[in-house]
């Protein structure tokens, strides 16, 4: 946990080098609600969308809150990885030795705590203030559901991190399933418009049951035991997912180490 | 102490699905280390000199834990990098030849600390080895981001840095390869200062006067093969022939840069 630990602190002391970033993140998440405040002025009552309460806008927000999690599942690990890469810092990391499993977790903290930041103002500021309200103790019960959501997504980010440390550059799967979620997992439209065949298959997305149970807890009036079955999708999605990763990356590792990979970009 | 026994590497050409994905590897087989053997004992500094691509940075990648060998073993205080790399690394410190292998965003201070978390120290424990290895290094200052610093200091930083969890062996790929005479000096005394206090050194260095020196042995590695191994009294009596190829070999580089 060390590790992990050291790894967010040097991310969080890097970050705030770049003040201008951080700002123009924040300022980038009102911007970004406010824009669909208007949107979801057009889109008035669809029946669609009964049994939420507040309207598209509460709707849309929290879709994109959970799918931005997702994101940062996604890219956090390449992106961090293939920033050790430019800046020559990767070699004495990986000859370090701090275990595999905390310097995964560590490189994820800092994007993950960043984009906990985002969700929290999107839904303060989007929900909460000029939305329908938001329910603390929804809130509260969304936490699990959207990390599992995000530890699926983290998976994939874990496997296509270890391919990066060979390929170096060029992800040719987070860019895919981001645009696969978007359109399939509910997060701008309900799931109930897509065509019978499809909605089977948006079902068979862990971002759905993300998404799904998230609308749920904070806009559904749902307690705890309606989204049972949902977390207990995600576990499924988690257990089988996570393991096949590390593998994946423990795998890339020692194939780079074979050929001479690791450390150059 | 470090051992290095029977260590062959050759690049391979990839193919399949490796060779679609990366163009950085070879199309034709390279055969970096020829079968290479030395033991470096504590309080003892071996140099490692050769021309641009003898193989001393594969070697040292290999001693790092970030290569595997085709054939042969390392044993760093008795701990193999490919067997179990978390165990040889906690033995060694390294100063790889990439001075961009600092967090130029952060401090010097922070970037000893950080590096000692990853060894397993607490905040505490880092924070106060930081102030010791700081010492040794003959560093002050270090508040500042790595980003001001003269390319000696970043120099002194990186040694400062793999001394920070007390490893018996040392590993430096050319740390005095940016610094001017005055520096690198300064630098190679330390060195010696660490080899005196009970440490193994191993120095990679195209500078064969420094190396001569301070180093208590030195081996001469041309095309992966070690031509030479034995003290440096032993090289100015026995290897003339070798120190006229060596530095035909050596001045080669310097006016015309890297051979491969």
């Amino acid at each position: 946990m060390e590790t992990a630990r050291a790894i967010l602190r040097r991310d969080w002391a890097i970050e705030r080098t770049y003040p201008l970033r951080l700002l123009l993140v924040m300022l980038g998440t009102a911007t970004f609600a406010a824009g669909l405040f208007y949107v979801g002025k057009l889109v008035i009552d669809p029946p669609a969308l009964e049994g939420y309460s507040g309207g598209y806008f509460d709707f849309v927000i929290v879709g994109l809150a959970v799918t931005s999690f997702a994101a940062v599942g996604l890219h956090s690990f390449s992106n961090s990885l293939m920033s050790e890469q430019a800046t020559g810092t990767i070699d004495l990391l990986l000859a370090s030795p701090a275990s595999r499993a905390s310097m995964l977790g560590g490189l994820f903290l800092f994007p993950f705590l960043l984009a906990s930041a985002e969700f929290l103002a999107l839904l303060v500021f989007g929900v909460g203030v000029i939305g329908s309200g938001l329910p603390i103790g929804g809130l509260i019960m969304a936490i699990p559901v959207v990390l599992l959501t995000t530890a699926t997504f983290a998976a994939i980010g874990i496997a296509t991190g270890g391919v990066l440390l060979i390929a170096k550059r060029g992800d040719p799967v987070s860019g895919p399933i981001m645009q696969l979620t978007m359109l399939l997992s509910g997060a701008v439209y309900p799931v109930a418009v897509l065509p019978a065949p499809i909605r089977a298959i948006s079902w068979c997305l862990p971002a759905t049951w993300g998404v799904h149970a998230t609308r749920e807890l904070l806009l559904g009036g749902a307690g705890w035991r309606d989204v049972l079955p949902a977390i207990g999708v995600l576990l499924a999605f988690v257990a089988v997912m996570v393991p096949l990763a590390l593998l994946a990356f423990r795998s890339c590792v020692h194939t780079a180490r074979r050929h001479g990979l690791l450390g150059s970009y | 102490m470090l051992q290095v026994e029977g260590v062959r590497r050759t690049y391979q050409p990839v193919k399949g699905f490796l060779r679609a994905v990366t163009r950085t590897a070879t199309d034709v087989p390279v055969e970096a280390l020829r079968g290479i053997d030395f033991t470096v004992r504590r309080g003892r500094i071996l140099g490692l000199v050769g021309p641009n691509g003898a193989g001393k940075t594969t070697l040292i990648r290999i001693i790092a834990g970030l290569l595997d060998p085709d054939e042969g073993r390392v044993l760093i205080d008795g701990h193999d990098p490919a067997v179990d790399q978390r165990a040889a690394a906690r033995a060694v410190g390294l100063v790889l030849a990439d001075d961009r292998s600092l967090y130029w965003r952060l401090t010097g201070r922070q970037n000893l600390e950080f590096h000692g978390a990853l060894f397993g120290m607490s905040r505490a424990e880092a924070n106060a080895r930081a102030e010791e290895v700081l010492a040794v290094a003959g560093l002050e200052d270090v508040s500042r981001r790595v980003f001001g610093y003269s390319t000696g200091m970043r120099a002194r930083l990186a040694i400062a840095r793999a001394l920070i969890a007390h490893p018996p062996v040392l590993v430096l790929d050319e740390p005095t390869r940016s610094l001017d005479p005055v520096a690198a000096r300064d630098t190679c005394d330390m060195l010696r200062n660490l080899a005196d206090g009970g440490r193994a050194v191993l120095l990679a260095s195209h500078r064969l006067e420094e190396l001569e020196r301070i180093a208590d042995d030195i081996a001469v590695l041309i095309d992966g093969r070690i031509t030479f191994l034995g003290s440096v009294d032993e090289l100015r009596v026995q290897g003339d022939t070798i120190m006229t190829r060596l530095e035909q070999l050596l001045e080669a580089d310097r006016l015309y840069g890297a051979r491969r």
